[in-house]
């Protein structure tokens, strides 16, 4: 029998799985995979922020969240499009810059006379225990709408990470796009935050991808298989954390996925050796 | 006392990191910096249960070793057609998640404390001091990093033409028999061994900073090596002084203010540089801008002239035309218009 508090962590951690596994893999495949490092630690400031204004509702905090995000990918485009600096230097910079300033932050919020600032902390481990249902309910409302954009917006979607001529030739600027796209996923890493923490967040964005991308021909098939293989590894990882007291739920969700993707490709390529053997 | 010991040991880790960070970034490594100081938790995490003392040397052993382990999985996972930044960001994020889990599922039975190892605080520094046969030689975060910045220079220094010819021109080098590979993994054995120094002191994710802020500004301001080699020491080290002094007078994150300054550095040098920052840039464009329009009128007015047709002039552009003696009051071309041509390459025989 599951109780209620085990119920609401494997809901939320199968959306938050599924979301940003299948939004991950637009991040793969445009080799922007440290973006999503970059945006998760960047949106401390943004939390600490919306706390000092908002109090701890978390709609705002994940607002908080998705606009500090956001800015550090802006800050990143930026500064590589008008410097000399490769964009692996400036993505390194703006997220231990932002992380750094959050900590400002947060050290200066403790500070103050009010209470409740404690679960704060769990944005950068995350926490899972202390996810209630009012944040399923903001998680699916914010998730839903995410989902329908990506499917409205698919050919542009498409288009965005295979031929950038193609949105050219519809007159769409891919900077725009691109930041449409980072919006999107800034949002999912900001409702991720609760559960998995900063630090490791960007980590359940790419593993599900990059262990879809062996199994996959087509966008459509990667998202759908990387999207299950989150929200398989969010069930998991919640059941094993809760049936073994001390383990972390976050950081076990994270470590399944990077154990699946890499076991993925070791699967992979003994299947194709397999295939060039017979074949010879 | 312990206030100099506090801005001692926050010159000395900040310098540390920096050196090593400014030839990651040349070399195009810049997010193995930020790999290593996620994976190298592992590797403290399983010598501290194996050894379970926390100043013991292996611990360092430990950490250089997965730091090590990291590189070599990545260069592994990208011949599995894995591009580099998905196999750094899959291959740090397994190792750092495995860490946490075993730091709090034994975190009961050990010393081992998250927040520290990861966040840090250098406020704390000055306490934990190194006491050899009963004289104190000052505080462990600052020996250590001292150690760490000394091997590094040293390593520069010794290897400094290696080092410049491999970087900047790996496939000669190789050709020629240097081995890049073998100062690469010197590079890593370097960062491995600063990142595990500095950690203690400033917390894993803000070593990033300090690898990556300094060494990035001074790319910024010069094209020479060594220029570039003194800037990112000078950055670095006002970067952690007024780190600290700022700190100390709002009261609030020491490593975070330090990392949060070598920011602000970084867009005032982005914004400001001399000569290649973003708003010398667009002076300098607006400028050449006006140049073009000059010299455009004035060959407009000396084609008409040429014509006697009929032609109208930008009144503005005309005035500063005469202004800078190109053409005189009847808007006739001078020698020094003659010439100014002649240099623009828009005038190829000398005009009646």
């Amino acid at each position: 029998m599951i109780d209620s508090v085990l119920l609401v962590i494997i809901i939320a951690s199968v959306i938050i799985g599924a979301l940003s596994g299948s939004l991950g893999v637009i991040m793969v495949l445009r080799k922007r995979s440290l973006l999503g490092d970059a945006i998760s630690h960047a949106t401390l400031p943004g939390v600490a922020i919306a706390y000092l204004f908002f109090g701890k509702d978390p709609l705002f905090l994940i607002a908080g969240a998705t606009c500090a995000g956001v800015v550090g990918v802006a800050l990143v485009v930026l500064i590589t499009n008008t410097t000399r600096l490769r964009v692996d230097v400036v993505m390194g910079m703006m997220l231990a810059v932002f992380f750094g300033v959050g900590m400002v932050l947060l050290t200066y919020i403790q500070k103050l006379p009010t209470t409740g600032q404690a679960g704060l902390q769990a944005f950068i481990f995350g926490q899972a225990a202390a996810v209630v249902w009012q944040d399923v309910y903001v998680i699916s409302a914010l998730g839903l709408p995410i989902m329908c954009v990506v499917g409205i917006a698919w050919p542009i979607i498409h288009a965005f990470c295979f031929d950038h001529a193609w949105l050219h030739a519809r007159g769409l600027s891919s900077f725009v796009v691109d930041l449409g796209v980072m919006f999107c996923v800034s949002v999912v890493i900001a409702m991720g935050l609760p559960i998995v923490g900063a630090l490791l967040m960007s980590a359940l964005l790419i593993a599900p991808a990059i262990a879809a991308r062996p199994w996959s021909t087509r966008m459509s098939q990667m998202m759908i298989i990387a999207g299950g293989i989150g929200a398989v590894c969010g069930v998991v990882g919640a059941l094993i954390s809760s049936a073994y007291a001390r383990i972390p739920t976050g950081p076990t969700i994270v470590f399944l996925s990077v154990v699946i993707a890499l076991l993925s490709h070791v699967i992979a390529m003994r299947f194709r050796s397999a295939r060039i053997r017979s074949a010879l | 006392m312990i206030l100099l010991d506090l801005f001692l040991t926050g010159l000395v880790v900040s310098v540390a990191c920096a050196v090593p960070g400014l030839w990651l970034m040349l070399r195009g490594m810049s997010m193995l910096s930020d790999a290593l100081t996620h994976s190298v938790l592992l590797g403290i995490v399983l010598t501290f249960l194996i050894v379970s003392d926390i100043d013991s040397p292996f611990m360092i052993v430990g950490a250089v070793a997965s730091g090590v382990g990291t590189a070599l999985f990545v260069e592994r996972l990208q011949r599995q057609n894995i591009s580099a930044d998905a196999a750094i960001g899959l291959v740090f994020a397994g190792m750092f998640s495995l860490a946490i889990i075993l730091i709090t599922v034994y975190a009961g039975d050990t010393h081992l404390d998250l927040d520290a190892v990861l966040l840090g605080e250098i406020i704390f520094s000055p306490f934990d001091r190194i006491v050899l046969g009963g004289v104190d030689i000052g505080p462990r975060a600052m020996i250590m990093n001292g150690v760490a910045l000394f091997l590094s220079v040293t390593f520069m220094v010794v290897f400094w033409k290696e080092l410049v010819f491999t970087t900047f021109d790996a496939t000669s080098a190789t050709l020629v028999g240097f081995a890049p590979t073998v100062l690469t993994t010197g590079l890593v054995i370097l960062s491995s061994f600063t990142v595990v120094t500095a950690f203690d002191a400033v917390g894993a994710i803000l070593v990033v900073a300090f690898m990556t802020t300094a060494p990035a500004s001074a790319y910024l301001l010069t094209y020479r090596l060594r220029r570039m080699v003194m800037l990112t020491v000078l950055l670095a080290v006002s970067a952690s002084i007024i780190g600290i002094w700022v700190a100390m007078l709002l009261d609030v994150s020491v490593s975070g203010t330090m990392a949060a300054v070598a920011g602000l550095q970084f867009v005032i040098i982005w914004l400001f540089a001399p000569t290649r920052g973003v708003i010398a840039r667009l002076i300098e464009r607006r400028g050449l801008r006006t140049e073009v329009l000059l010299l455009a009128q004035l060959m407009h007015i000396v084609s008409h002239k040429r014509t006697h047709q009929q032609f109208v002039v930008d009144g503005q552009l005309v005035r500063e035309l005469q202004a800078r003696g190109w053409i005189d009051e009847a808007q006739q071309l001078t020698s020094i218009g003659v010439r100014t041509l002649q240099q623009a390459g828009m005038l190829t025989t000398t005009a009646e």
